[in-house]
């Protein structure tokens, strides 16, 4: 019977991790299922060396001893092996948490690497994880979230790699245009992923919505030279903004969040700026972009938002409160 | 999508430290603590059994038979029997995951995991390259106890946060089931006080006790993932809109009409639950939309707007 590929990459691993010294090529060809005496060398080293590849994506540290005629490959136990995981109670249940809804949900870019991380957590915690009846399968992105899964993910290589991606993207007033950029960071913010990127061409940091891309294609060139080095304070965190905060210029608001605004505070402001307590109420210090957006953003929010400052908000605010009342009155 | 032999293989290793813990492992016991389906682990395990070191040794194959839903371990394992290290990429994966769910990137349990990485993986790296969620909605600990208290069938005593007010109010729900909408997770609870079953907001859970007192889970439960309520049962109003654009669409408005006219404005017939809700929105348009009917929606405009303009 032809033994498979997935037999002959597991065969590989278990014949490396069980050999306890160097072992060279002509070795494992002769000894491990899956290669075929009749193979050409050539075809051979093509197998071996995908396989290889293969394992170390799985997590094992095969390292290569040159100090013979000849090249022997060596498996770390010391590098491979995890230690014991030591998780309370509670986070062992926020971990299963945590695998349900992200494995069932059709808009997470990473489920078979869950799939596996979770398996090696749990055998090292040495705990049952159990299964979890009550989360229910989601899709935390809501537009084509099995699309946006697929790029996220090949996007994901390409902020790894520090490769260069092109993609044809849907700008705001519907047109297209084809973009090579080199991406920094990914997040989604409220069902929707985003790539942080610095586009050439604009000469500067730039945000795509993932739903506008089309054709994702990660620079096949050299894959293991990067094509750019991200700043090294990048945090993805600092591009994940409201939607007032985005534009070329920002100063600061402050506004006065009292009553129930003041009790949803630290939900509604969205851990940006800085919030200072007064009393039962507090001041909310954020820089701002776009005022008529941040004046939306006030009365969406109220009643208990007032401006403190600048006054242009407050005029803005009031302006356009009183063309409201103006045209239902 | 069929799966490649490279993941299957990876699979396949990872099984293999469960086989060491014990001899005799129930199937389903080890799909659940894999994140798996019970007929894939079965094929994995028979795969495995075909799977040796050497093969002109057969004492170094995987000694392991599944009959009748259990797997039984019947030699020594050849090797790697110890569980591996995460790779960046499962690192990724996990804290991603965790993420979602309102676990701080600086939490124990995270930094717990990435020690648990392989040590060429850079922690830093995996939490400022991708963020699944908010850092400040730290509330994982309510949704890991309202799923362990449906599992068990036990009734929590929960805080529950009003919208309007802020007010907090204590009530005893029978959790059903949890679920995650764009950026926020739910839970789908029948309320004892107002004796209904209710969508709450998992956010807006101040406090949760799981009880000693057992709940029946409704037999035929519909329960979708989503919050909305049933849109078609709603009332409409009638928005006339000054001029277009992307935020005029179902996601933003659900369940609403648009009619778009030759002068670039657009008519919207919205749904609502209630007029607060709609009045608030459609006053922060600040003059570009005016509501045309019903009544009780304008009135509601302009009480927001004429509230508003007293506090300024």
């Amino acid at each position: 019977m032809a033994i498979s590929a997935t037999e002959r990459i597991v065969n590989l691993a278990l014949f490396l991790a069980s050999a306890h010294r160097p072992v060279s090529a002509t070795e494992i060809a002769a000894s491990v299922a899956g290669y075929s005496p009749d193979q050409k060398p050539e075809a051979f080293a093509r197998m071996f060396e995908r396989d290889k590849e293969d394992l170390r994506r799985a997590g094992l540290v095969i390292t290569i001893d040159r100090s013979g005629d000849a090249e022997r490959y060596v498996f770390d136990p010391a590098e491979t092996y995890a230690g014991e995981v030591d998780l309370t109670p509670v986070e062992a249940v926020e971990l299963r948490a945590a695998a349900a809804a992200m494995l069932s949900d059709s808009s997470f870019p990473y489920t078979e690497d869950l799939r596996m991380a979770i398996a090696k957590v749990v055998a090292g915690a040495g705990t049952r994880m159990g299964s979890s009846s009550a989360i229910l399968p989601s899709a935390s992105a809501d537009e084509s979230p099995e699309a946006q899964a697929e790029i996220v993910a090949e996007l994901t290589r390409a902020v790894e790699s520090h490769k260069r991606v092109r993609f044809s993207y849907t700008g705001a007033q519907g047109r297209l245009s084809e973009r090579e950029v080199e991406p920094w960071g990914l997040f989604a913010r409220d069902g929707r992923w985003y790539a942080v990127a610095w586009d050439p061409a604009a000469e500067g940091e730039r945000i795509f919505a993932v739903a506008r891309m089309r054709d994702v294609a990660v620079n096949a060139q050299r894959p293991k030279t990067p094509d750019f080095e991200p700043p090294v304070d990048f945090d993805v965190a600092s591009c994940m903004l409201m939607p007032f905060q985005y534009g070329p210029k920002t100063r600061d608001a402050v506004l006065h969040l009292a009553g129930p605004a003041g009790r949803r505070a630290p939900a509604i402001t969205a851990g940006q700026g800085t919030l200072t307590s007064d009393g039962g109420a507090c001041f909310w210090r954020v820089p701002v972009a776009d005022e008529t957006l941040l004046a939306r953003w006030i009365v969406e929010n109220g009643p208990g938002i007032t401006v403190v400052e600048p006054a242009s908000l407050r005029e803005t605010l009031a302006a356009g409160l009183q063309r409201v009342a103006a045209s239902h009155g | 999508m069929a799966e490649d032999a490279a993941t299957r293989a990876r699979r396949l290793l990872t099984l293999l430290p469960f086989l060491r813990e014990q001899r005799v492992i129930p199937i389903a016991a080890l799909a659940a603590a894999v994140g798996s389906d019970e007929r894939a682990i079965a094929d994995d395990l028979t795969v495995l059994s075909l799977c040796g070191g050497d093969e002109r040794d057969p004492s170094q194959l995987v000694g392991v038979l599944v009959e009748d839903g259990v797997a039984e371990v019947f030699a020594d394992l050849p090797a790697l029997e110890r569980p591996v290290r995460l790779t960046a990429v499962e690192a990724r994966a996990l804290v991603a995951a965790l993420g979602a769910l309102g676990v701080d990137p600086a939490a124990d349990l995270v930094r717990k995991l990435t020690d648990y990485a392989a040590t060429s993986v850079d922690p830093d790296a995996v939490a400022t390259t991708v963020r699944t969620a908010f850092a400040q909605d730290k509330h994982a600990h309510v949704i890991a106890a309202l799923d362990l208290a449906a599992e068990r069938g036990l009734a929590v005593r929960i805080g529950y946060a009003s919208w309007g007010s802020g007010e907090v109010s204590e009530r005893t729900v029978h959790p059903y089931a949890l679920y995650r909408w764009r950026d926020s997770w739910y839970l789908l609870a029948f309320c004892e006080r107002t004796n209904e079953e209710r969508t709450f907001r998992v956010d807006r859970i101040t406090s949760t006790a799981i009880t000693k007192t057992p709940f029946e889970r409704p037999a035929g439960l519909k329960a979708t993932a989503s919050p909305l309520p049933d849109l078609d049962a709603l009332p409409r109003a009638t928005v006339r809109f000054a001029s277009d654009g992307p935020d005029l669409s179902d996601r933003e408005w659900p369940g609403a009409t648009f009619e778009r006219a030759d002068d670039g404005s657009v008519t919207a017939r919205i749904p609502y639950a209630g007029t607060a809700w709609i009045a608030r929105r459609i006053a922060a348009r600040l003059g570009d939309a005016e509501v045309l009917e019903p009544a009780e929606v304008r009135e509601a405009v302009v009480a927001t707007a004429r509230e508003m303009l007293s506090t300024l």
